[in-house]
């Protein structure tokens, strides 16, 4: 609604370094609209919508569709991050070679993992982890400079190398300048990324859900004091 | 139903709090609540579900002690040490959904004016990520909401522990027992100064130093031989729970004993006990 009034009633004057901005309500009798405006370094402009950032969106099935899957592989393979991308994976499974998209007598077209010494494997007869991991480095490709959003972090990603693979991706964000934000219900993940991230705690922030309807925001250091010298639940 | 928290030092001062809670203006007389399953679901967050704590079989599983009434519900943790308190007390806030009604902070002076002890505390609360102020003085409560106040045992004036309290108490209550602790005491610190000849430096140190050198152990020694005889084969804070320390009608009438019960009843906006 603030969006559409304000779309519809702007004035802009701008000089030089100084511009005027008047606003005023769509609707006649509306009450005076009362908002904060920030204005970004590429300049504000109402009518073109906030600045773009580069956005990643992962929930807990998107790695079983191998069209998503393709489709962001490629995306890395256009924006020639295609050996970045490998490089991630050779953290996860370091007999991997290369990646391909490739003509496949059943499905028409599929991907593949070459691996070192065993040729093209379809990567639809590998594991679900497998298929995560590479979800999360295409993604985190397209995410560079912006935002990965992971929901469920754990799912398809065994308790045991949970913290690695969360350490892996951390890392990988850190590289690539991208901020992520994960969700999780299990506390295993939860663990494991405190206990590997020990040393560097304030990289991380957690938001518990209070009561269902506001969330609590707790430093790193803080959940893992709950979690580790607490022994607590920290789940709602 | 009012609910406090209330972070203390050590398992004695858990047992000091829950024995001025039974002598404060409550009814019925506030009960130990031992099963999760009677504890109000709003506690639940800080029953531990975890062991062993940080992988330490060795380690104390950090739970409170909660008392339930009819209008008050009170858990008194056990932070294992002053500098413990703070976080301690971050942690517990940080699980409460809405937080709770009454924050309290128990801890002993030691060999320093209180009102030092509680500038250095609310000092260094301003690095920690509270959720709540602490008033600037210990001894007063800040209405809030919540209702926030210390007390800096053993009577918030003076330099000392919760073992001076105790001494207050039993002067009172076993004067005669008083009397033959401190013979043995004293007899003991006499034994000790002549083993320095005996044993080997370390070997006095690891024996005696605590006993000697420092006045609070020599207190110490004296409420735990009291406590040997009044609960043998029990920890002090079986003491402090099941005797008359701080139960005694006398005992609550000494001024340094009522200023704690002063302060809780301040604390839990409860009418100001009367006399004994």
């Amino acid at each position: 609604m603030l969006k559409q009034a304000i779309r519809r009633s702007v004035d802009i004057e701008q000089s030089g370094l100084r511009f005027d901005l008047t606003v005023s309500s769509a609707t006649e009798g509306d009450s005076p609209l009362n908002h904060e405006l920030e204005f970004w370094e590429r300049g504000f402009s109402p009518a073109d919508g906030p600045p773009e950032v580069n956005l990643s969106v992962l929930n807990g099935f998107s790695h079983r569709y191998e069209s998503t899957l393709q489709r962001d592989v490629s995306g890395a393979i256009k924006a020639k991050q295609k050996e970045s991308l490998l490089q991630l994976m050779s953290h996860i499974e370091p007999n991997i070679k290369d990646i391909h998209i490739l003509a496949d007598d059943e499905r028409g077209h599929g991907l593949f993992v070459e691996y070192v010494g065993e040729g093209f494997i379809p990567l639809s007869t590998l594991g679900d982890g497998m298929r995560r991991a590479l979800h999360f480095a295409s993604s985190l490709m397209k995410a560079r400079g912006g935002v990965l959003l992971i929901d469920e972090i754990e799912i398809a990603i065994h308790t045991s190398v949970i913290g690695a693979v969360f350490d892996w991706l951390v890392d990988a964000c850190v590289e690539h300048d991208v901020q992520l934000f994960a969700t999780t219900h299990s506390l295993e993940a939860v663990d494991a990324i405190l206990a590997g991230r020990r040393e560097s705690l304030s990289d991380i922030v957690a938001f518990r859900l209070d009561g269902g309807r506001l969330a609590k925001r707790h430093r790193g250091e803080l959940l893992h004091r709950l979690r580790f010298g607490r022994g607590l639940e920290v789940r709602r | 139903m009012k609910r406090a928290l209330i972070v203390v030092e050590g398992p004695h001062d858990v047992e000091l709090v829950g024995t001025m809670l039974r002598s404060l203006v409550l009814a019925p007389k506030p009960k130990r609540i031992r099963f999760k399953r009677d504890l109000e679901p709003f506690w639940h967050p800080l029953v531990p579900t975890e062991f062993p704590i940080d992988d330490d079989m060795a380690a104390r599983v950090p739970v409170p002690v909660f008392f339930g009434t009819t209008t008050h519900s009170v858990a008194v943790l056990n932070v294992g040490g002053d500098s413990r308190l703070l976080p301690a007390l971050e942690e517990s806030l940080a699980m409460l959904a809405g937080g709770a009604d009454m924050v309290g902070i128990v801890m002993d002076a030691d060999d320093r004016q209180p009102s030092e002890r509680w500038s250095a505390l609310v000092d260094s609360s301003a690095a920690e990520d509270l959720e709540i102020g602490l008033p600037r003085v210990a001894g007063r409560i800040d209405t809030g909401p919540p209702r926030v106040g210390g007390f800096i045992l053993p009577d918030g004036a003076s330099e000392g522990t919760l073992e001076d309290l105790m001494l207050d108490a039993a002067s009172i209550v076993y004067p005669e027992l008083l009397d033959h602790a401190r013979a043995y005491t004293d007899n003991a610190l006499e034994l000790a100064k002549a083993q320095r000849g005996p044993l080997s430096g370390k070997a006095w140190k690891q024996e005696w130093k605590l006993f000697v050198d420092k006045p609070a152990g020599r207190r110490k020694a004296l409420v735990a031989s009291m406590g040997a005889v009044l609960r043998p084969g029990k920890a002090i804070q079986n003491s402090i729970q099941d005797n008359r320390w701080f139960r005694d009608p006398e005992a609550l009438k000494h001024p340094r004993i009522a200023a704690v019960r002063v302060w809780l009843a301040d604390l839990l906006e409860l009418p100001l006990p009367a006399a004994g």
